[in-house]
């Protein structure tokens, strides 16, 4: 471990590399070693003035005193053998990204300053951290390899719960886990930050932090155990409580009591089997009463569906047909014998499409298309569309108050019908868009963690799902609608979507996928750096920092799926408390 | 009173000329009778090129402190003497360094550096020139000191001879490169310690006694009043062979044992190219017993000196230089001030940029 303030180097600015006001060069101690991603300082006096700059140290070089292949063979005659007297003597240097100049200087550092690593105040202060409207740490700040770091790697909340910008997206390959981790990380620390501002501020300060939390489950019933203790968090209890509280978290534990809600099943009014998780969870099913009510008929037909003018068209204007009441509470229509079930509305248009008189703008075929594609998602969603039900059957319902656990709504249990999984997103999605365009309470969020956006919102889709998520990232912060979403590849997500997110989190990603379009915005060595991460390290970008910062996130305390979730006996609660002591 | 002087003397800027033959003798060579004995290590009809075997160098017997000099400087101005003859004004950075080598890295432990302007003071009035001095030596961002030189034998050469009179600068100028590394030699007085260039000059015979070991490398020795046999045993040499050690006893402040080595193959500019001489004070030598246990040394210590040879090919020098002396000139070259900068900070006080003349 390298104390703070070590001087590691001098500034070097000879031809080719050249320090800019972005950019600086340090040739590194003999006795020292400089890694990529350490903070450093260097001060310089520049005219009149003393200039202090924080840099994060690029990448790192060796350079040895030998110009070419040649004379490297050649100091051992050819053959590795020979122990050439004297050894080779080059030079480390390292690159520099400045993140800050204070006072602000629009100018690099001279050459021969010293530069040394820095402190946790220095790392704080490069990213910004004293101009952030609300800092949030989120991880650990990576101060080159190994476990040193520079304090905590914080994110400004401004940007994250629509001040200065919203939204949050993380990318990294599949199988580490990581990108769950990430968000759930953060759902826990801002339900936190909001029974902060509770008791700081008082319950009734209508300024303070409200949350709805919405998680969707994709994979499994993984998320269906987040509030149990992580099994490998137990293992390792010390070293990860000891990452909490470094970052300022003395009492990492499970959600509490959080809301599960799972697929109705066909013809039950119980939800799907969730493995290990059973009798707290909610099912969750339209009526086409629901459906109506809540304006998402067309949410039931993908791209395919209604990409073209004439399906799009006949879809509304069934949707129209099939509607009475206002249009702030629209009602399923019950007279001229309106279907009042699924069942029912399939078999309406079965009996009637080959009647000219019935929608008779639009020609057979249409209304065949139409149909045809009612009935496969009618059938194929039997139980969440409710197909015999008439009234009122389990429609989600997103609370409009602050809540102080998450709703996990899964969409796992509809796998094998991915527009379905889409329409149960849109379904919330829209729900909560109309809530809060219709009443905007002051300070309260919501917060929606969707992985898989690639699924939701690809990038070649213009349907109505995509639309609405696009729609949710362009203008949802104004709406106190946050998006953390998370993908494999953004480069498959609609750009909208993406470019959206104020913060964006990097995990290891794939070194093609890196090389997309989308992550022009990162230096070359931040994605050399992407490529190349471990499990628990995320880049984190947003549009404060001049570079992304590398922080390690703390392990969770909660489970991230059934096989990590602790047993819970009775004597849990006794020997948790005493870990908790001991510790 | 630095543009007063200049103005009197009638200053002129003037640059870096093309080098023309040697006017006066070079370097610090002794000159004198040829006091040569060649066959204190063989008889000269049994001279050949002797293989070094492979046998290591103990501690004490090849060098761990490496001292290196560096003179870079150019005329700068011309000023004429009150009897009319051209006098350039020599600007220039001297320096020494002293290299240790520890396990096998080096350090640099000794450095110094000197500022100087050199020219031939004779011909002025000694009040302007102690006022001249003062007032170089006072321009902040100059501090430069002047060092005087001597006319030059007016026997030999034409004080109207300019480049006669810019070699006698140079030179006194070279002198003072040489009292830094007598400095740096003196820094690591306990030190087994390899100079760049040869001994004479350095130290004397008393201090060759009482230190350990130093050994002279020269890199460009002038060809030394051998016979045949010897000259043709020094250039039939291949790369890590020797010439038999002699006895250089000319008249000088210490006497050598010296012997030529070459030190690479390669290329050959020359039929020389590559060869270098070897100096080891001869009180030195004399602490082996006479006959094969004084060979074994010169055969160790250059056996030595072959495998610490520079290999770095796009060095000019390669072939007749050491690694250690290559690191050593690469550790002092950045301590010193680029030669234009210099230039033009003399000019600027000197009053000879456009628009700041008074």
């Amino acid at each position: 471990m390298i104390p703070t303030g070590t001087v590691l180097g001098r500034v070097a600015a000879p031809p080719e590399h050249e320090s800019t006001s972005n950019v600086f060069y340090f040739w590194v101690d003999r006795d020292q070693s400089v890694e990529r991603t350490q903070i450093v300082t260097t001060i310089s006096r520049i005219g009149s003035r003393e200039v202090r700059f924080v840099g994060v140290v690029q990448e790192v070089y060796r350079r040895s005193r030998q110009k070419d292949i040649s004379e490297e063979a050649a100091r051992f005659d050819g053959r590795t053998g020979n122990h050439p007297p004297f050894e080779s003597e080059g030079v480390t240097y390292a690159e520099v990204a400045i993140l800050r100049t204070d006072p602000i200087a629009h100018t690099p550092p001279t050459e021969e300053s010293e530069v040394r690593l820095a402190s946790a105040h220095d790392a704080a202060q490069g990213y910004g951290v004293d101009r952030m409207g609300q800092p949030l740490a989120i991880g650990l700040l990576r101060n080159g390899g190994g476990e040193q770091f520079a304090g905590s790697a914080t994110i400004d909340l401004d940007f994250l719960l629509g001040k200065n910008g919203g939204h949050l997206n993380v990318n990294g390959i599949a199988g580490l886990g990581t990108k769950s981790t990430l968000l759930l990380i953060l759902n826990w620390l801002l339900l936190r930050e909001v029974e902060r501002q509770k008791r700081e501020l008082g319950i009734s300060n209508p300024r303070r932090l409200q949350l709805v939390p919405v998680i969707f489950n994709v994979k499994n019933f993984d998320l269906f155990f987040i509030d149990r203790w992580n099994t490998e968090f137990r293992k390792n209890e010390l070293t990860a409580r000891n990452d909490w509280r470094m970052m300022g978290v003395d009492d990492p534990r499970p959600f509490e009591k959080p809301r599960f809600m799972a697929p109705q099943q066909k013809g039950l009014t119980t939800p799907v089997p969730t493995g290990g998780r059973t009798g707290d969870v909610k099912p969750y099913g339209w009526t086409l009463s629901d459906i109506i009510e809540q304006r998402l008929f067309r949410y039931l037909f993908s791209e395919d569906d209604i990409g073209t003018a004439n399906l799009g068209g006949l879809v509304s204007e069934v949707e129209e047909w099939l509607t009475s009441g206002t249009p702030e509470q629209p009602r399923l229509r019950t007279t001229n014998d309106a279907p009042q079930t699924f069942d029912e509305l399939l078999q309406w248009f079965k009996v009637n499409k080959s009647d000219k008189d019935f929608f008779g703008d639009f020609l057979p075929g249409t209304k065949s298309s139409f149909y045809r594609r009612l009935k496969y998602i009618v059938m194929e969603g039997d139980g969440v569309l409710i197909r015999q039900g008439s009234g009122h059957g389990n429609p989600i319902i997103i609370p409009s108050d602050g809540q102080t656990s998450p709703i996990v709504i899964d969409l796992h249990g509809l796998l094998r019908v991915p527009s379905l999984q889409r329409f149960v997103v849109a379904a919330v999605f829209d729900q909560i868009m109309r809530t809060q365009t219709a009443k905007q309470v002051p300070g309260l969020k919501y917060l929606i963690t969707l992985d898989e956006l690639n699924r939701f919102a690809p990038k070649d889709s213009t349907d109505p799902i995509t639309q609405l998520l696009e729609l949710v990232a362009a203008e949802g912060r104004s709406q106190g609608i946050i998006l953390l979403g998370a993908q494999q590849q953004a480069s498959l997500v609609k750009s909208r979507v993406i470019e959206n997110a104020a913060i964006r989190a990097i995990g290891r990603s794939g070194t093609l996928e890196l090389a997309a379009e989308v992550w022009k915005f990162l230096s070359g060595s931040a994605r050399t750096a992407a490529a190349q991460l471990l499990p628990e390290e995320k880049l984190l970008y947003q549009p404060s920092f001049r570079e992304a910062m590398l922080a390690k996130i703390p392990f969770p305390p909660f489970a991230l799926s059934e096989n990590d979730a602790e047993v819970v006996t009775d004597s849990t609660p006794l020997r948790l408390a005493r870990a908790e002591a001991d510790f | 009173m630095i543009r007063r002087f200049l103005r009197t003397y009638q200053a002129s800027p003037v640059g870096v000329t093309p080098p023309r033959p040697l006017a006066i003798p070079d370097e610090d060579e002794p000159t004198g009778e040829s006091q040569y004995n060649l066959e204190v290590e063989r008889d000269l009809t049994l001279w050949e090129p002797l293989i070094l075997p492979e046998s290591p160098a103990a501690p004490g017997e090849f060098p761990e402190w490496f001292v290196d000099g560096s003179h870079i400087g150019q005329p700068v101005l011309c000023v004429r003497a009150p009897q009319g003859y051209p006098i350039p004004l020599w600007i220039a950075e001297v320096g020494a360094v002293g290299l240790r080598l520890q396990g096998r890295r080096f350090v640099r432990e000794f450095f110094a550096i000197d500022r100087v302007l050199g020219f031939i003071g004779e011909p002025f009035p000694w009040q302007e020139i102690e006022e001249f001095m003062l007032a170089m030596m006072s321009v902040p961002e100059l501090a430069i000191r002047v060092l005087l030189a001597r006319l030059p034998d007016s026997s030999i050469h034409s004080w109207f001879d300019y480049e006669a009179m810019r070699h006698q600068i140079h030179n006194r100028c070279q002198n003072e490169m040489l009292k830094l590394e007598v400095l740096a030699l003196e820094a690591a007085p306990n030190l087994p310690t390899l100079v760049d260039g040869q001994l004479v000059g350095r130290l004397g015979e008393q201090t060759a006694m009482n230190r350990p070991l130093i050994v002279g490398a020269v890199k460009s020795p002038r060809p030394p009043a051998f016979p045949p046999q010897g000259h043709t045993t020094m250039l039939n040499l291949k790369a890590g062979q020797r010439t038999p050690y002699y006895l250089d006893a000319r008249p000088s402040d210490v006497a050598l044992a010296s012997w030529f080595l070459r030190l690479a193959d390669g290329p050959r500019l020359a039929p020389n190219w590559g060869i270098v001489r070897i100096d080891v004070p001869w009180v030195q030598l004399e602490r082996y017993p006479e006959g094969a246990s004084r060979s074994d040394f010169v055969n160790r210590l250059s056996r030595w000196l072959v495998d610490a040879r520079c290999r770095i090919d796009s060095y000019a020098r390669m072939p007749i230089s050491l690694d250690p002396i290559v690191r050593a000139e690469e550790s002092l070259k950045p301590l010193m001030t680029p030669i234009l900068v210099l230039v033009n900070r003399f000019y600027r006080a000197a009053g000879m940029f456009r628009g700041d003349e008074s």
